[in-house]
């Protein structure tokens, strides 16, 4: 066992020596994280013993869907408490308006200090998530907990340290693309869960950035050059289902390489799943840094992701191109002072974490945010709950999840104006809806409706946007639409 | 719990990346001794011939300590099961590596196996006389004749696009 230096114990004395108030709050967003990964949320492959451990002490949510299955979405929602399609256009170079207050803008004028350690991507500054972060850096492009960690603690030791800062209470954000692809990590751990001696097709493809492109449809594909375009919602609308193109193009110029085969497949969750260990060694080291400073103990620690990840559910993987519960379903975790531990079952959503926060230290949420407060629940009671969580991604895709059942609604914008006719007419067995799961006609019609609902009250949809003929017809043609 | 008692618990804390990795050590543990040895690492690790540099203290396999030291000296965005040390962990261990001879011939032969596999995996032809030293883990690397088929196999893994470890062959 080491020693920890000694100015780190004196700055571990003026921590202890902060006046009570409202709680700092630590936010850590493990990027692309599964839920069901975790040990927490009934894993048996003993990945994740730290954050095990943390959400033993903590509140674990168990159904937290996030609102978008892209980084700059999803984040955008949990720092707003809204949907993306409110804050911007929901396409892969979004950014979020500056009209929606964000978290950070919100504690700042309650006296916060604000602080962002992010790995880069749609979370460079830039992109618009900075908002409201006194202090925001990125250490490394694509980069790991290695990277965003010890600046995040050395932080907290300047806080404590400066005696204009250190009474003011805190928001630490903590952000890290280690389960996000590219999945391979270092040796040993990286590797720990892959078979030494596979050499398939998948070896490279786990070594190389952004090598999950070319996995889809159960095929490895070369790279994009004179072959077809794999955007998913181009070819749901024009080419047919997404499952059926490699099957189409086998053998043919342009056409895919190899079929994944099951050994494939494993490799490269093997992979993700080192990456999941690797993260958690890492989180372990974080919490250890939090509880030496004294901060486990008065802080509120929200632990969670943006969104999941495919690895080859429905023949896919990665998460831009479905909005699965592979895709959506993340992690919550909530660690409060006291430290008790308790599961609440039922669906909730990620854009309920701002006014929670908002609660927890006494400030206002913003007007407009559509989040629930899960104090309640962290209380040990219950609070009001969504009956139906939204979720929006890029390729026009969204869905809708209640108890019951889950409509994923792919190919039309979610302001599009015959998206009402289409999700009133069209066949659930149809390509409009692939990945949904209805177990019966009343379910169906409830959330149809529930959509039509929700849509009718996002300020973009109110607008009203020019359709395109050809375009109505081609899906008609292609049986998006039940009356033909 | 008052400050003075935080502050002196604070001085007998663990390092936290030690704490944060040690629960993944047992994933490695396979004989549940508390430590990794070399069979155990190399059942995971065959693309990362570092085990001798990551052990420290020459016993033979990695504590807590030296877990942490390695998942230090690797930055995951250079690693890509070849280059790790050859890139990034060098400087960091190498000069912990000690004075003993064998360590280092033992990672020669640990760097060579990996490239003389990267290069049969990929189509590459790899002199036999590495394939032999390379299976077998002996040999000796100072004739003639294998620094010829060194020259050899960094020819191919240059031709294949692969990195060559720094220090080999040189």
């Amino acid at each position: 066992m080491r020693a920890v230096p000694l100015p780190l114990a004196l700055l571990a004395l003026l921590a202890g020596c902060a006046p009570s108030g409202p709680p700092p709050v630590v936010l850590v967003s493990i990027d692309t994280l599964r839920a069901d990964r975790l040990g927490a949320y009934g894993s048996t492959a003993g990945l994740t013993p730290n954050l095990d451990r943390f959400a033993a002490e903590s509140v674990v949510f168990d159904a937290v869907y996030a609102q978008a299955n892209q980084t700059n979405l999803s984040h955008a929602s949990l720092f707003t408490g809204r949907y993306a399609s409110e804050l911007g256009s929901v396409a892969r170079g979004f950014s979020p308006s500056p009209t929606a207050p964000t978290l950070a803008e919100v504690l700042a004028v309650y006296g916060y200090d604000t602080a962002g350690f992010t790995a880069g991507g749609h979370l460079t500054r830039g992109f618009g998530l900075e908002r409201g972060f006194s202090t925001w850096e990125t250490p490394q492009e694509l980069g790991s907990f290695f990277h965003t960690v010890p600046p995040a603690l050395a932080w907290l030791d300047a806080h404590a340290a400066d005696p204009a800062r250190a009474d003011r209470p805190f928001l630490l954000f903590v952000h890290s693309y280690d389960t996000h692809e590219r999945y391979l990590k270092p040796a040993p751990l990286g590797l720990a869960e892959t078979d030494p001696a596979y050499r398939g097709p998948a070896f490279a493809v786990g070594r190389e950035a952004n090598g999950l492109e070319r996995v889809m449809d159960g095929w490895f594909w070369s790279r994009v050059g004179g072959g077809p375009r794999l955007d998913p919602s181009r070819l749901r609308i024009h080419d047919g289902p997404v499952r059926s193109l490699g099957q189409r193009m086998a053998g043919k110029p342009g056409g895919p390489e190899a079929p994944a085969q099951e050994a494939d497949l494993v490799y490269l969750r093997g992979l993700y799943d080192g990456a999941v260990t690797y993260a958690d060694g890492w989180f372990g080291a974080l919490v250890e840094g939090l509880d030496q400073r004294g901060v486990l103990d008065r802080a509120v620690v929200i632990v969670l992701s943006d969104h999941g990840e495919s690895l080859g559910e429905e023949g896919l993987f990665g998460h831009s191109n479905s909005l699965t519960d592979a895709d959506l379903r993340v992690p919550l975790l909530v660690h409060l002072p006291e430290g008790a531990g308790r599961r609440v079952e039922g669906e909730f959503a990620l854009l309920d974490v701002l006014p929670t926060v908002a609660e927890l230290v006494g400030a206002t949420a913003p007007a407009g945010q559509r989040g629930q407060s899960l104090v309640p629940w962290l209380r040990g009671g219950e609070g009001p709950r969504h009956e139906v969580v939204y979720s929006e991604g890029p390729h026009r895709m969204l869905s809708a999840r209640s108890a019951a059942g889950r409509l994923v609604f792919t190919g039309v914008d979610v302001n599009a104006p015959y998206l009402p006719e289409l999700l009133r007419t069209a066949a659930l067995d149809g390509p409009a809806f692939v990945d949904s799961h209805v177990p019966d006609v009343a379910t169906q019609s409830a959330l149809r409706d529930a959509t039509l609902t929700w849509r009718s009250t996002l300020p973009v949809a109110r607008g009203g946007a020019k359709s395109d003929p050809a375009l109505v017809n081609k899906m008609r043609q292609h049986g998006y639409f039940e009356a033909q | 719990m008052s400050p003075l008692l935080l502050g002196l618990l604070a001085c007998a804390r663990p390092d936290p990346v030690e704490a944060g990795f040690a629960p993944e050590l047992s994933r490695l543990d396979r004989n549940a001794d508390g430590r990794v040895d070399e069979a155990e690492y190399l059942r995971v690790a065959f693309a990362a011939p570092v085990f001798a540099q990551a052990d420290l203290d020459h016993d033979g396999a990695l504590g807590a300590p030296e877990l942490a030291a390695l998942v230090r000296a690797q930055d995951p965005v250079y690693f890509d099961g070849v280059q790790t040390f050859a890139q990034t962990g060098t400087t960091a261990l190498a000069g912990q590596a000690g004075a003993d001879p064998d360590a280092r011939q033992r990672e020669v032969r640990d760097l060579l196996r990996f490239e003389a596999e990267e290069v049969a995996a990929r189509g590459g032809v790899v002199p036999d006389v590495l394939q032999i030293a390379a299976a077998a883990n002996t040999g000796s690397l100072d004739s003639a004749e294998s620094r010829a088929a060194l020259a050899q196999l960094h020819a191919e893994a240059t031709r294949l696009g692969l990195a060559w470890p720094q220090g080999i062959g040189e």
